[in-house]
């Protein structure tokens, strides 16, 4: 069954390790008829949350207008949420962070948002596996708290410079996650 | 110094002159917030911090990252080429003198989607500029005052952790933690004894 993608990127490098990995989901999602919206934050602005709690009150999730309100009607209607980011200090980049942070906007305006799926995708520097911990445990607790079942996980240590994932099976790791959509 | 619109700096070493063997040389704390809340549960447990460290006469400085317009790193690489630590970002450039000026950073956040804001995030994503421009950012204590929602404190390890190992490539070494549990609403952390930890960690300095 075709199924609504929605892919969450927070690297600001657009020929980067972790935007090679999502490339090589959304086309191995394409193929199998999966229908993929894509939103690069790092590429759009979104601020953080304010925690106004004026959601959805003048129709658009944010009544602080930025690029969120484009990305927030395909997060509704989405089957599966794919977070795709590298490790900044210990968990995901702060333009990604904001998207996450605006989640909340569903919340406070009562939109059902539950029984989604969601994967994450995320590579890092260090050779220590454990330091995706801090990306993969906030978003694995959110699911929780929403609702959302994991589909799969691509985790890759050990990349930093541009072109690094093609030494991993990074790639392949990520086109196979198109598998269990 | 020209005072910034929300980077302020409270220099308590002239109104307590006279310092009694229990006070430590005053020292250099910069509070860094999360919080976009300014009557919230983590502001209350800064306000604690700063007002006891400001008694024991060390000079402070707080940032309130929710105010700032920090934005993400691009990773550009650019970090101090020319002379100010982010191409892309005034509000660090004026928040940075501070971060290497300060002997204690304190994180004072609350907890969302089980990690620091993003507004806070960004602040710590630009110490990038520090590695890259080769600036000296070593030595340093930190402190973390975090509140969440939840009961359950492991919630807090989604900022702890990441702070920790940060500080640990940083070389940096933790003065304490001071993680509330169970509040929400604006004032709920006055039922609890998180400001009077806050102003405890103070005392640490």
């Amino acid at each position: 069954m075709s199924k609504k993608i929605v892919v969450l990127t927070g690297s600001p490098r657009q020929n980067g390790n972790s935007f090679a990995m999502t490339d090589a989901f959304i086309q191995a999602a394409r193929q199998k008829g999966h229908t993929v919206t894509r939103f690069d934050a790092a590429l759009n602005n979104v601020t953080g949350c304010r925690a106004c709690e004026r959601c959805f009150s003048a129709g658009s999730a944010c009544v602080f207008n930025d690029d969120f309100n484009q990305i927030a009607p395909a997060i509704l209607e989405a089957d599966v949420v794919v977070f795709s980011t590298p490790v900044y200090w210990y968990t995901m980049s702060a333009q990604l962070k904001a998207v996450v942070d605006k989640l909340y906007s569903f919340c406070v305006a009562g939109k059902d948002i539950a029984g989604k799926e969601y994967a994450v995708i995320s590579c890092c520097e260090e050779d220590d596996v454990a330091v995706m911990e801090g990306v993969r445990m906030p978003l694995a607790r959110s699911a929780a708290l929403l609702g959302w079942k994991c589909i799969g996980e691509v985790l890759v240590p050990g990349v930093m410079k541009i072109g690094d994932i093609n030494n991993t099976d990074g790639c392949q790791k990520a086109a196979a996650l198109a598998d269990a959509l | 110094m020209k005072l910034q619109p929300m980077v302020f700096t409270i220099n308590a070493r002239t109104n307590f002159p006279l310092f009694s063997k229990e006070f430590s040389m005053p020292k250099n704390i910069l509070i860094v917030t999360g919080s976009p809340r300014k009557n919230g549960n983590s502001f209350a447990m800064a306000e604690a911090f700063a007002r006891e460290a400001n008694k024991r006469g060390h000079s402070v400085t707080r940032i309130d990252a929710a105010f700032e317009d920090f934005g993400g790193c691009k990773a550009c690489n650019t970090c101090f080429s020319s002379g100010c630590a982010c191409a892309f970002s005034p509000a660090f450039n004026r928040a940075a003198p501070a971060l290497q000026a300060a002997d204690v950073v304190v994180f004072c956040t609350p907890v969302y989607w089980y990690a620091m804001p993003a507004q806070l995030k960004a602040f710590v994503d630009h110490f990038h500029a520090f590695f890259c421009g080769q600036k000296d950012l070593s030595g340093k204590a930190y402190a973390l005052l975090a509140c969440c929602e939840e009961e359950d404190e492991s919630v807090m390890d989604g900022i702890s952790m990441p702070l920790a190992r940060a500080a640990r490539s940083l070389g940096w070494h933790c003065l304490g933690e001071v993680r509330v549990t169970g509040v929400n609403r604006a004032g709920d952390i006055f039922l609890t004894d998180g400001c009077q930890r806050a102003a405890a960690l103070a005392q640490k300095i």
